[in-house]
This record gives C-alpha cells, sequence and structure tokens, in this order.
C-alpha cells in the first residue's frame, strides 16, 4: 500500500505546521556570496571539509523545524529511475537495492523535468513528457504498481522542459511550461487540462514549479524566473499574482521546492547558491554557497535536513534547515542532480547522470555505500513510500 | 575544443559554451555533445552572439554534437 513519499506531502502538512514557533538563528554577520551571469561557471570548491561552515546570510526563519511526518510510516520503498533512453524506467527496491524491473513506454518521446518533488496520488505519478521534434507536451500518469503510463494529457507546446510539482489541496496540479512562460493547470481529478496561465517571468522563464503551504494552511504556486531574477508566488487557484520579488542580479534562480514548513527553498544557477524564503512575503531568509551548479533540493523525512543534488559536480550537500548551516559534502559521482530519501531517512538515493547508476548513499557514514547500476543514463527519479 | 556535457541540464552545458566561446574569441571551434534536448533550444542562440555559427548533428538516440564555428577564420583574427 503507497503510504506517500517525499516528506509526506498533502497529508501531512496540517501535523507538520502544528505548533511551528520561531528560531532565532543568531547567524549575524555573514557575507552574500558575489552572483554571476548567465554566461559563467563559477568554480567552487567539489569538496570540502568533513563539517564545512560556508558563509551564510540569514534572518530568523518564520517557522521552526519541522515535526517527523507520516513518510516516516514507509518502511521501504520503491525507486523509480527514469531515462531518455531504453529502459525508459528503471524500479530499485529499497531492501535488496537491486533493480526489480524495468519498462519501456510505448510512443515514448523524451521525458521532462521529473524528480521526487512531482505529484503522486496512490499509486499513480504524474510525470512530464516532451517531444523534442515538434515541441508537443504531455502530462502522463505512470500506474506504479504495472509500471505503465495509463493517461496522456496535451499541454500545449513546450520546446524547453516541464516542471511538475505538489499538487494543491484540491487536487489542481500547476505545471511549468519553460520556454513558453506559462503554466498548464490540470485537474487532476478529471484528469484535464482546464487552463493556461501566462504568469510574469521578468523577460526570462517559468523555471520549476511547486506549491507552498504555510502555517495557517494556506497555499501558493511558486516559481523562479531563471535570468529574470525573480521568485512568484500565484494564488493557486486563480493565478493571481502575490508576491513577486527580485533576487540578486545575476543569481539566476533556477530551482525550487518548499519544505514540510513552508519555507522555500531555492537553487540559483548564476552565483551557485542556495536561498531560502518565507511564502508569504518571500522575504529572503539565508543565502549561502552550493556546490558548482546547484539543481534541486530533497528534504529528510523529519524535514530537519535537506540534500541539494548538482550538475557540473560530483556532490550531495546537506543543510541543516533550522540553521542554514552545511553539514557535509558528500562526494557522490558524476552529476548527482537529482534525489530521493528512504522513508525512514537511513538513505539518500541520487542519480548520477554519466555513470547509469544510482548511488545510494549512508546517512550515518554520508559514504556512498553502494551503486545500482542501471544499463542507461538517468534522468529523473522518484521515490515511491510503501508500508 | 570540445565539450562533452552529456548528463548535465540547462542552463549549464550554455553556460559553458558561452564561457569557452569567449575564452576562444573565435580561435577554434567549439564542439558541444549534449544528451539534453532542450540544449539544441538554448545553446545556437548564443553562437551569433559571440561570432560563432553552429551546426547540429544527431549522433545518438538522445545524443546531439552542437558544432560552434568562429565565423571569421582564426587566421584573420577570430570573431569580431
Amino acid at each position: 500500500m503507497s503510504v506517500k513519499s517525499r516528506y509526506g506531502r498533502r497529508v501531512s502538512r496540517r501535523n507538520v505546521l502544528r505548533g511551528m514557533a520561531a528560531g532565532a538563528l543568531g547567524l549575524a554577520g555573514a557575507a552574500l556570496i558575489g552572483c554571476g551571469g548567465e554566461d559563467e561557471v563559477k568554480a567552487t570548491p567539489t569538496t570540502a571539509p568533513a563539517r564545512s561552515t560556508p558563509a551564510v546570510k540569514a534572518t530568523a526563519a518564520p517557522t521552526a523545524p519541522p515535526t517527523p511526518t507520516p513518510k516516516a510510516r514507509a518502511t521501504r520503498g520503491q525507486i523509480f529511475v527514469f531515462s531518455n533512453s531504453s529502459p525508459h524506467i528503471s524500479v530499485i527496491d529499497t531492501v535488496s537495492q537491486k533493480v526489480t524491473k524495468t519498462a519501456d513506454v510505448p510512443e515514448f518521446t523524451s521525458w521532462a523535468w521529473n524528480d521526487d518533488n512531482n505529484h503522486a496520488e496512490g499509486n499513480v505519478l504524474w510525470l512530464g513528457m516532451r517531444n523534442p521534434t515538434t515541441s508537443d507536451a504531455f502530462v502522463v500518469t505512470l500506474d506504479m504498481e504495472k509500471v505503465e503510463v495509463t493517461k496522456r494529457i496535451p499541454i500545449g507546446k513546450e520546446n524547453l522542459t516541464l516542471y511538475i510539482g505538489k499538487a494543491a489541496k484540491d487536487g489542481t496540479l500547476h505545471v511549468g511550461k519553460q520556454g513558453a512562460q506559462q503554466v498548464a493547470v490540470i485537474d487532476t481529478k478529471a484528469g484535464t487540462l482546464k487552463d493556461t496561465w501566462s504568469p510574469p517571468v521578468n523577460g526570462d522563464v517559468v523555471c520549476d514549479a511547486d506549491v507552498s503551504t504555510d502555517a495557517r494552511g494556506v497555499e501558493r504556486f511558486v516559481y523562479p524566473t531563471r535570468r529574470g531574477d525573480t521568485i512568484v508566488t500565484l494564488d493557486p487557484k486563480t493565478g493571481t499574482v502575490l508576491k513577486e520579488v527580485p533576487t540578486p542580479k545575476g543569481s539566476t534562480p533556477l530551482m525550487l521546492s518548499t519544505g514540510p514548513d513552508g519555507r522555500i527553498w531555492v537553487q540559483d544557477s548564476g552565483s551557485n547558491t542556495n536561498s531560502v524564503y518565507d511564502p508569504i512575503e518571500l522575504k529572503e531568509l539565508a543565502r549561502f554557497p552550493s556546490g558548482t551548479g546547484p539543481v534541486v533540493n530533497s528534504f529528510s523525512p523529519d524535514g530537519k535536513l535537506t540534500y541539494v543534488g548538482h550538475s557540473a559536480d560530483t556532490i550531495v550537500q546537506v543543510i541543516d534547515t533550522a540553521t542554514y548551516r552545511e553539514v557535509k559534502r558528500i562526494t557522490a559521482g558524476t552529476n548527482p542532480q537529482k534525489l530521493a530519501v528512504h522513508p525512514d531517512g537511513s538513505k539518500i538515493y541520487a542519480i548520477l547522470t554519466r555513470d547509469g547508476a544510482v548511488a545510494v548513499i549512508d546517512t550515518k557514514s554520508w559514504e556512498v555505500a553502494e551503486r545500482v547500476s542501471l544499463g542507461t543514463n538517468p534522468n529523473g527519479i522518484y521515490l515511491r513510500g510503501l508500508a | 575544443m570540445e565539450l562533452d556535457v552529456r548528463g548535465e541540464v540547462c542552463p549549464y552545458p550554455m553556460m559553458k559554451a558561452v564561457q569557452a566561446m569567449k575564452k576562444l574569441k573565435g580561435r577554434e571551434e567549439v564542439v558541444v555533445i549534449t544528451d539534453h534536448a532542450p540544449c539544441l533550444e538554448t545553446i545556437p542562440p548564443q553562437a551569433p552572439r559571440h561570432g560563432y555559427a553552429y551546426s547540429i548533428e544527431q549522433t545518438g538516440s538522445p545524443e546531439w554534437r552542437i558544432t560552434l564555428t568562429p565565423r571569421v577564420p582564426a587566421e584573420m583574427g577570430g570573431a569580431r
């Protein structure tokens, strides 16, 4: 039976948010790191001391560290790994750490951006797919029991990629259409496209997509605009702009995930930084270095740690979500871009996009305990929690 | 110069291609090898901005070779 992957989104929010109080951080005097333009890849160390403490600019977070979630009730999981070459889907069992099933998708074109933050309900996982030749874009549903695509919802043209995050409580799923500068609004209950918005992108793109739920249970759809150097929140029902704030020039906020307390964690590709925002005012709470080419973060089941994957680097960065301090940099392999976390928090799974493998990182030793070979280079991952 | 950016996702391949074109200033071609289809949309528009022309060849499934060629030959002083 499916319990939930990824710190129990939807189901767990109310519990997670209950009773959270402000945490005094007292991190004064730390510096912002410099920001580069899109044309530069800044070199940052790929290795770091066992317990490095990079400069952190931080203000008090509006919430305390999150409490454990129902995610922790899952005792094992299945890791779904996606690839643009055969097999398109590989399923890894978290107990045996072996690939137990593979499947090719009929009429396959190309996966869009898919990561462990993608919406899932029961056995159904929602994924993006795109035809690079025609730019036709689809949201598809994957039956995780049968490992079969069961529905394709056309959402128009998209020449770059699609982003899927958590759905709103009413089942609305917002899909970022990067190149089209749009948000496709999907009714997951009906399985239909119900609207397409063209929100502000400050001259660039809708890059990534997620729904944040604050301490009062208010939902906001949020996205970064990459070279637009802004973060934007929308009313998830109407698309009305709630807040639009600038980020440091050249920081190019690329990807984001919302934490179990609603905070918005952003990876900045221009400045090689992580930045954290409160969901209500979009006030910047912290900004601190990542590795080279930060991609996207995942959270531990208890929400106390977050893990940042990278492109053009070999590390997974571990961050304490209460203090924003770096706990560890784990050398995981080539391009450990997208991550998933075991339901009990004991392992992190990182796709290695040049190594045709998934690295299994032990969170006690912070070392790669195993590599699961796939026979194909992965580009997406999702962990399904099982009771 | 060859940039093998297979496995890397946007915008990093484009950023590396631009960095290479800026560094070489038209003295040498840049060959980008990628398996990330969006690079076919993001790298070519950067070529003329830096004095390069481009061509794309599909070399696998999915894999492409984007060749960025100086518009002004190196013996004539490279890109201007």
